[in-house]
């Protein structure tokens, strides 16, 4: 049964089994590769995206429950050539390693900044669960005080 | 025309005009001896190519890095060199792999003017046109192995670029100097981009005596720059190994036989052929594949796939009998001398104090962030793969062991690594695709491992447990010392799988790396090795033998003072007497950690010192210790000295990675085994630290002169032992077996 939703601001319409993951289906069937798989049961947070503005580890979330819903992905966060400020953020505190975990690791963070705009290191400690096997946490959590910084002085 | 230079008995740099126009300077590597004698039995001797610079004449720099970049920041340390001696910014070169199809070399004519020159230059170079060059990225090497080679390849491009302008003014080449991208004359507006001068400068001769820029007019090693690949990791745009899209590619998903040692008794295709998008189930080594219309599909195929195992030589193999087999093998018949000075045994008898303990490690998972994964295409007799490999040599033979094609007819294209480790210096998620492209030619094949098999069917980290026994004479150093392994040969568990004979327990140095030449002044030593096998796979993981070795010798150590009421930090600091390089390290960590200073009760302070790669790191962990046995690793100081530093922030970047990397084990790296097969799967059960428990971290470089050492994983070795006797300094408790969920840290 087509499933219809929109991805990055573009409206898809797709005929697949309800209960694909959201990240299969990003991955496989848009070419939105960006979204990694890490773990398939929503441990890892390199899967995350945002549905409806909002950060889900879409390994474990069926595309039948984004119909008619807006998902953002990594490669929908820039506004054109001007990275959006966690981006920026990672840039100025070289947190990537592998980077294979920056993708869901910025698109968590990114929503704990639409949700909290300047938080607390206890506030980043409970959001921010995301498995980074290169170790970047410390530089994470310096971005992310920054990218709030940035944030405020916008 | 080409030229080509012999750097040193085993080094050629080689130059040529670029296909397309252009110059393009390279350097190769023979690897007359590459220290694993089994590599020669691929018929060939084994041969490193180095980067290439190209110079088009659009004046774009393009430097090609054939190293594995798994966020070692290799990407951006190998262009650094170069750029410092070609004068150009690093901002403005673009980097790539290396595509050795003859994209980067005009082969004829390098091939026909070396080949009339010289049989091992010829040799180097058909082996590069044989696109099987012996690239391999793992024991920290990198940055070890290229720090002159990088920069010769810029300095002689950039003195043929100068010699092509004199000739063009009509100047000697001394008044000329190469600034930004451009050569200018002396006191003159003349200037000449590099672009311009390229094509000429390709064919004159290298220079024979080629010039390296003193450390003080550095303007790039040395200082922080930012690393090349960044931008891409943050906007999703980096390719690894499990983003290829390959038009028409199935996608295929491995079942591993569980039981390490065992093998697939039966499976019923019936149960899953209706299901969507099923087209095969394709039996492979030590398992099957699943091959579907999508990742997904595949893996819900495989899930759902009646299969059955037998467990083989893993029938009763488990956590138990592996730890009962080690202490046994600690104490058998079967004992292999690594090193011995003096008279231990003697020492032992004539003294009335012999001090003693035994330590146990367990297994390790890998647990890269990207699960393992590759595509391949069988078209013929010709084969191509696509991975994250630390390796495409390995990846080329693991597609000659899935297909029988010879890996002269594979092409390999290397991603970016979504995490190394060491699990990316085997062949076998290779090989495991290459088995299925082979039942599918003309298609390619992208198989994907769910993290269940990617940790059950990790390549692991062995278990190893060791018994240590020291006597200190009266002024309280060490009189004698015998330390003794026990553990599976990672490098025989690698010949084996390699098909080469790499290495017996008796020679495999990892089981002794770290023991061996320890810095530690002991007037009498033994160090020794405890051979022991079962069917577990396993093999490097980051340090290797030095992430077991470190935990054992710097818990003794710190034992060993408090044994004789000496300070582990000034008992360490006698103990390097003859070792002012460690020595100096050890005292720059105690300083800025402030050793001396009262901490608080419940907690603790613990000091940690390793030499690996040929870098020095020195560690000291403060940790709390509550009441009901809970902790919390505070703040971790980090020193380390490896040599000449081609990107500080890399470095930093690079010891946080491992002390991260090494306290994920420490607190929760444990695989344990039933009938051989890991009790383990994911990160539900086998748990990675987290940001919320990741220590504050300070990081400092010694500078020196000294070798360069490297930098990916020193820095793992110390910080178990450093976490754990700071908990003995804590609270008084001697954690002698990791990993410290299982410890019991109530005071009673």
């Amino acid at each position: 049964m087509p499933i219809t939703f929109r991805v990055n601001g573009v409206a898809r319409t797709l005929d697949i089994e309800g209960d694909t993951p959201l990240l299969w289906v990003l991955r496989d069937e848009l070419g939105l590769t960006g979204t990694k798989f890490g773990c398939g049961v929503a441990a890892c947070g390199a899967c995350t995206v945002h549905v409806d503005g909002s950060a889900v580890r879409s390994c474990a979330y069926p595309v039948e429950a984004v119909a008619g819903a807006e998902v953002r992905t990594i490669e929908g966060l820039a506004n054109g050539d001007t990275l959006h400020r966690v981006q920026q953020a990672w840039i100025d505190h070289q947190v990537p390693q592998c980077g294979y975990c920056q993708s869901g690791m910025i698109m968590a963070v990114v929503d704990l900044l639409d949700t909290v705009p300047n938080p607390t290191d206890e506030d980043i400690d409970f959001a921010i669960t995301n498995i980074c096997r290169c170790g970047t946490y410390s530089r994470i959590r310096k971005a992310i005080h920054a990218a709030a910084k940035a944030g405020e002085d916008a | 025309m080409g030229t080509a230079l012999q750097i040193t008995k085993r080094a050629f740099m080689i130059g040529g005009v670029a296909v397309g126009g252009g110059m393009v300077v390279g350097y190769a590597y023979l690897r007359d001896k590459p220290g694993t004698a089994g590599f020669e039995d691929w018929g060939q001797k084994a041969e490193a190519l180095n980067a290439w610079v190209k110079i088009t004449p659009a004046n774009e720099v393009v430097i090609a890095v054939p190293h594995a970049e798994m966020g070692q920041g290799v990407y951006t340390a190998i262009p650094m060199l170069i750029c410092e001696e070609l004068e150009v910014d690093l901002d403005s070169v673009r980097v790539e792999h290396p595509d050795l199809d003859g994209k980067y070399i005009n082969e004829y004519p390098i091939k026909h003017e070396v080949g009339l020159e010289s049989g091992p230059i010829l040799w180097v170079i058909m082996r590069i046109i044989a696109k099987m060059p012996m690239i391999a990225t793992g024991g920290s090497s990198t940055i070890r192995g290229r720090y002159d080679d990088a920069r010769r390849i810029g300095a002689a491009t950039r003195e043929m670029l100068i010699a092509e302008a004199a000739d063009r003014w009509g100047v000697a080449p001394s008044e000329c100097y190469a600034r930004k991208g451009q050569v200018h004359l002396r006191g003159q507006d003349y200037m000449f981009t590099y672009g311009e001068l390229a094509e000429a400068a390709a064919l004159r001769d290298m220079p024979s005596d080629i010039p390296l820029k003193e450390k003080k007019n550095f303007h790039t090693v040395g200082t922080p720059q930012r690393r090349l690949d960044i931008p891409a990791k943050v906007k999703g745009e980096a390719t690894f190994g499990i983003d290829v899209v390959l038009p028409g590619m199935l996608y295929a998903v491995p079942r591993f036989c569980p039981h390490h040692g065992g093998t697939v008794a039966a499976y019923n295709i019936a149960s899953v052929e209706t299901m969507p998008g099923f087209k095969a189930v394709v039996p492979i080594t030590d398992g099957v594949a699943v091959v579907a219309t999508s990742t997904w599909r595949a893996m819900k195929i495989a899930n759902a796939l009646d299969i059955t195992f037998d467990p083989g030589d893993g029938a009763g193999v488990t956590h138990d009998t592996v730890a009962a087999d080690l202490r046994q093998a600690l104490t058998g018949d079967t004992i292999f001398t690594a090193e011995e000075d003096g008279d231990v045994a003697a020492t032992f008898a004539a003294s009335d104090d012999v001090f003693e303990a035994s330590y146990d490690l367990p297994y390790l998972a890998h647990t890269c962030m990207e699960p393992m994964n590759a595509t391949v295409r069988v078209q013929g007799d010709q084969a191509e793969v696509w991975s994250g490999s630390q390796s495409p040599t390995l990846a080329a033979n693991g597609v000659e062991q899935g297909t029988g094609i010879s890996t002269s007819n594979v092409t390999t294209y290397n991603t970016f690594l979504g995490g190394g480790f060491g699990r990316r210096a085997e062949q076998d998620f290779v090989r495991a695709a290459a088995e299925v492209a082979k039942a599918f030619e003309g298609t390619p094949i992208k198989m994907t491992w769910p993290r269940e098999e990617d940790v059950r069917r990790d390549i692991f980290r062995p278990a190893a447990a060791a018994t240590f026994k020291a006597t200190l004479d009266e002024q309280g150093g060490v009189s004698a010392l015998h330390a003794r392994v026990a553990l599976q040969s990672v490098m025989a568990g690698v010949g084996e799988r390699f098909g080469l004979a790499m290495a017996s327990p008796e020679t495999d140095k990892t089981m002794e790396d770290g023991l061996k030449f320890s810095p530690y002044h002991f007037a009498s030593r033994l160090i020794d090795k405890a051979p022991y096998d079962n069917p577990i796979l396993i093999g490097n993981w980051r340090s290797v033998g030095h992430s077991h070795n470190a935990f054992f010798m710097e818990s003794f150590i710190d034992e060993l003072a408090h044994h004789s009421g000496q300070d582990p930090f000034a008992f360490r600091a006698k103990l390097l007497q003859n070792a002012p390089r460690q020595k100096n390290v050890l005292a720059h960590v105690a300083r800025i950690a402030n050793w001396e200073s009262p901490i608080g009760a419940g907690r603790g302070r613990g000091i940690a010192l390793h030499t690996s790669f040929e870098s020095t790191v020195g560690e000291v962990a403060e940790v709390s210790v509550a009441a009901d046995g809970s902790f919390t690793v505070d703040r971790v100081y980090c020193v380390i000295d490896c040599g000449p530093v081609v990107n500080p922030d890399t470095v930093k970047a690079q010891m946080e990675s491992g002390i991260v990397y090494g306290l994920t084990a420490a607190l929760y790296g444990e695989v344990t085994f039933e009938d051989g097969a890991a009790q383990q799967s994911n990160f539900t059960d086998y748990e990675a630290l987290r940001l919320y428990e990741t220590p504050e971290m300070i990081v400092e470089i010694v500078e020196s002169d000294d070798r360069i050492g490297g930098v990916g994983e020193p820095s793992t070795p110390p910080i178990a032992p450093a976490v754990t006797n700071a908990i003995f300094n804590a609270v008084g408790i001697r954690v002698r077996t990791l990993p410290l969920m299982n410890v019991n840290l109530r005071i009673a």
